[in-house]
């Protein structure tokens, strides 16, 4: 009975066997999952640290083209750094804002300094991007803990090539060279133009003189100049509408000329190294020709200034706007635009001319731009460190001269503008011929106001001429007396004139030029156009100035030829002579006004 | 009594054992689901890396030509089941036909046996002034895989559409709320102007709902205060180097007039012969250039006048006898 009243040693033992069997594999369990639990845990934490790391990529890359280099991932060349650092007390940049310490985030910074290691392989891949593998590794107690991110980032290389909506259209270039330039019609430039060098330049410069003519065409476009002015000058707040307007439309301005300016590059090359080509051609062709390339000079010179001109503007109007703003996504796509602007000012700052009223606008582009990456940087360096890197990126390579290198558009304005100005400098001086003679004049006592006018009139005073002008001060004509017209010389221009030009009704020939200049007619290059009114300064000899006249024509050394009344010091009745003749006799030239300005 | 007694044990030590072997279950479920969530976790962060890494290819292989070379021009390009750090995806490049220079790019991922669809509609900058940007994104969204299949094209576009449109017809009232909120000068007053709270809850039990909100860090960049010169006043240079004649189209022929105070010269060509004259204010027809002279039709004879002395509809003639140019046939 005793026995039955118990258990057998067998049960006990089976019992304790089973229960023991089931502890044991659930202790097993709770060590091996709480081991998991921490594994995953870390785990988790690293796969969330990589996700920061590649995001920081993200917001570096899509500011800044050079990005990845600005986080130290890679070197100037492109090539892979050794990135493998602790992520603690700030010791990577993509932990620093903020950084994990002991005093901030106490459970972090112990899970952290436990060998937490991150480690970065970039990789240059063939294409023009970057391949990076995020490694986070950590000892975790289940044994070596590691988590890779591999992502690909877009790399430095960006270029694009130049187009143009103003482009003049290929097809009827051809065309339209031979009808405007040659005055022909029905034929082919071959049969105008023999030697293909010579074509080529003709080409170029149909190109840049009707791209140029397309734009001016486009009302929506040059209309839009008055327009951002006019916003401009409105007291608009910086964070409105019409604010922002404006600052689209001179972005749009400086877009649009820099598309056409860089789309007109390589012809504005050719015409520039190629122009003694045209020497071959016939006079008549060459000098149109040499026209168009002056005008087209002009042009892309003028284009070059309201370029410059709009992208400062664009530039100081985001600056303002950037102040303003309180979204951190609109202030970097201002940034963004607004460096790009800075970059192109100064890779121009000796391309500058006319840009500024006053200064010397080398010290102010440079001035400005330093003064906006330093508050950049400032701003920046508790917000948004990939703002703050680029700032600090962007100032050395300007102190190290590097803009040209890093960014293609950079080098590609200034070789364009460099070559600008050489072109300017080399442009050809065409002869703009003479009219033919208004035979109407020829025996009156005076011209009839107009140039050509003027000038037969005057070349009928010549010798051999009927000398039948008549200075009305004195009564005289030349062909009976000589001196007719000595110590007059105001009063025989404005009798050519037939004394219709309000700026020659003044007492003296100084005077005279004096009216002109505040008229803002003066023109000072040596090349008059017939019946141009010509000026040579005061002396103490002569404190009344002179005046003459442009025959239009040039001697074979280019020299312009001019006709003048003698004085009493010098001869007697009219002569014709070169400028240099008159400025031997009168003293330094001061400049002309073109006829067609002076007639009412 | 006896079989009772003796069964005891058994069924304890089995209730005891059942007891442990679930509650092992359960830890090893929840471990196990607790890995499947990180591994879900790890798979999307995966995938959308994978995805944005093949974006950044598709870019680059745009970078490498122009855009009127484009490798997806005319067609959409179809890559199916490319390898990529340890995942496949399918791509698809295409234009979005609706808007100039405009592509959409649609991945789908296979993460295990995880399926996701990225979509970019992205625009490309011809423009050489952007040039720190080669593309930019208009829109950008995961959607259902299956709709990566070219059957559903319309359905997704239309999709990305809407999207664009919704958030077109939402800008100006979402500027509008930020606009009035800006100056709200607690959390508390921004929930009551948002009207956010729901009825019969008091705004105060809000933690730190009165507190006030600190000033928005000002950025010091400033406009310049350099005199400039205009930018029309430039235009205005330029419109003087070129000949206003140029900007002219002369197809079909235009009315002109003569304003020449005498009769105008109609010459064979240009300083060529004289064929006939046109009387000062008589209109005539104008088709064309060549050099400086109009080609006009007056009273059946057909030849060349000088510009300087025709008025066409934007010309206006300068009104001087024009310079012969050098080379030219000399005077009749």
């Amino acid at each position: 009975m005793k026995k039955r009243k118990g258990f057998t040693l067998l049960e006990i033992t089976i019992g304790m066997f089973i229960l023991g069997g089931v502890l044991v594999i659930y202790l097993q369990s709770m060590q091996s999952s709480r081991k998991k639990t921490e594994y995953y845990s870390e785990h988790f934490i690293a796969s969330i640290m990589a996700a920061k790391v590649v995001e920081s990529c993200f917001q570096e890359t899509d500011i800044n083209l050079y990005g990845i280099e600005a986080l130290g991932l890679v070197d100037e060349s492109g090539q892979s750094l050794n990135f493998n650092t602790p992520v603690t007390d700030g010791q990577t940049v993509f932990f620093k804002t903020p950084e994990i310490t002991e005093e901030q985030h106490p459970h972090l910074y112990r899970m952290f300094s436990k060998d937490f290691m991150l480690n970065i392989d970039s990789e240059k891949a063939s294409k023009p991007h970057f391949k990076l593998n995020t490694a986070f590794a950590w000892k975790a107690s289940t044994g070596a803990g590691k988590f890779n991110f591999f992502c690909n980032f877009p790399g430095s290389v960006i270029r694009k090539e130049p187009h143009s909506t103003f482009a003049f259209p290929e097809a009827r270039l051809e065309k339209k060279l031979v009808e405007r330039f040659f005055e022909e019609k029905d034929k082919s430039l071959g049969s105008i133009i023999s030697s293909p060098g010579a074509r080529e330049v003709a080409l170029s410069t149909g190109r840049i003189y009707f791209s140029v003519s397309n734009l001016l065409r486009d009302k929506d476009f040059t209309e839009s100049f008055a327009k951002a002015e006019q916003l401009a000058g409105e007291p608009h707040a910086p964070d409105s509408d019409k604010f922002h307007q404006a600052t689209e439309i001179y972005f749009n301005i400086s877009r649009n000329i820099l598309d056409l300016m860089l789309y007109l590059k390589p012809e504005i090359e050719r015409v520039n190294r190629d122009m003694n080509m045209i020497d071959s051609m016939n006079l008549r062709n060459k000098t149109r020709l040499q026209v168009f390339i002056r005008r087209s000079g002009f042009a892309v010179d003028k284009l070059r200034q309201i370029f410059l001109i709009s992208v400062n503007e664009a530039a100081s109007r985001y600056r303002e706007q950037m102040k303003s703003s309180t979204s951190l996504r609109s202030q970097r796509l201002m940034i963004e635009k607004s460096l790009s602007m800075h970059r192109l000012l100064m890779v121009s700052t000796d391309f500058c001319e006319g840009v500024f009223e006053s200064g010397d606008a080398r010290s102010i582009i440079r001035a400005e731009y330093s003064r906006l990456l330093d508050t950049l940087e400032k701003f920046f360096a508790d917000k948004d460190q990939s703002i703050m890197r680029l700032a600090a990126q962007e100032r050395k390579f300007v102190q190290n001269n590097r803009l040209k290198d890093r960014y293609f558009v950079c080098d590609l304005v200034f070789q364009l503008f460099a070559e600008i100005a050489s072109f300017k400098e080399n442009l050809p001086d065409p002869d703009p011929g003479v009219p033919d003679p208004d035979l109407s004049v020829v025996g009156q006592p005076s011209g009839n106001g107009t140039a050509v006018g003027a000038v037969t009139w005057a070349q009928d005073q010549l010798d051999g001429g009927s000398g039948r002008g008549l200075n009305v001060n004195n009564g005289k004509k030349i062909c009976d007396d000589p001196k007719a017209w000595n110590d007059w010389c105001l009063a025989f221009v404005n009798t050519a004139y037939n004394r219709e030009v309000p700026e020659l009704a003044h007492e003296s020939a100084i005077a005279s030029y004096n009216a002109m200049q505040r008229a803002g007619k003066i023109k000072t290059d040596k090349r008059p156009p017939a019946g141009a009114i010509m000026y040579t300064e005061a002396t103490s000899s002569n404190p009344y100035g002179h005046i003459f006249i442009a025959t239009g024509k040039t001697n074979e050394n280019g020299e312009p030829i001019v006709i003048t009344s003698g004085s009493a010091a010098s001869f007697d009745g009219i002569r014709e002579m070169t400028l240099n003749q008159m400025i031997d006799i009168c003293g330094n030239y001061l400049g002309y006004a073109v006829p067609g300005q002076v007639l009412r | 009594m006896k079989h009772c007694r003796s069964g005891y044990i058994f069924p304890l030590i089995l209730m005891a054992t059942l007891s442990i072997g679930f509650f092992t279950m359960t830890l090893v479920q929840l471990q196990s689901s607790h890995h499947d969530q990180l591994q879900h976790l790890n798979n999307s962060q995966h995938a959308l890396n994978l995805a944005y890494s093949v974006n950044v290819e598709v870019l680059s292989e745009l970078r490498e030509k122009q855009w009127d070379e484009r490798f997806f021009k005319g067609a959409p390009v179809y890559r199916m089941n490319q390898k990529l750090f340890g995942g496949t995806y399918d791509l698809c490049v295409e234009d979005y036909d609706t808007s100039e220079y405009t592509f959409n790019v649609k991945i789908r991922t296979t993460i295990g046996d995880k399926k996701s669809l990225f979509y970019w509609r992205q625009k490309y900058i011809p423009n050489m002034l952007d040039f720190t940007r080669l593309t930019f994104t208009v829109s950008f969204g995961e959607y259902d895989p299956g709709l990566f299949e070219p059957g559903k094209k319309s359905e997704i576009d239309k999709m990305v559409d809407d999207k664009l449109k919704n958030a077109a017809d939402n800008k100006q009232e979402a500027a509008e709320i930020a606009k009035a909120l800006k100056n709200e000068p607690t959390l508390g007053a921004i929930i009551e102007k948002l009207a956010a709270l729901p009825p019969g809850i008091d705004k105060s039990l809000i933690k730190g709902e009165s507190q006030l909100r600190p000033s928005a860090p000002v950025l010091g960049t400033q406009a310049s205060n350099q005199p400039k010169i205009k930018v029309s006043k430039v235009l205005k240079d330029l419109d003087s180097v070129v000949d206003p004649v140029d900007q002219l189209d002369f197809d079909p022929s235009k009315p002109g007039t003569c304003v020449c105070n005498k009769d105008l010269m109609i010459r064979s060509e240009p300083w060529g012969t004289i064929r006939g004259v046109i009387p000062p204010g008589a209109p005539c027809e104008v088709g064309g250039m060549r050099g400086d002279f109009f080609e006009i039709k007056y009273n059946g004879i057909v030849g060349y006048s000088h510009m300087n002395w025709i008025a066409v509809e934007g010309h206006t003639p300068a009104m001087v006898e024009p310079p012969r140019p050098p080379g030219a046939p000399p005077p009749i």
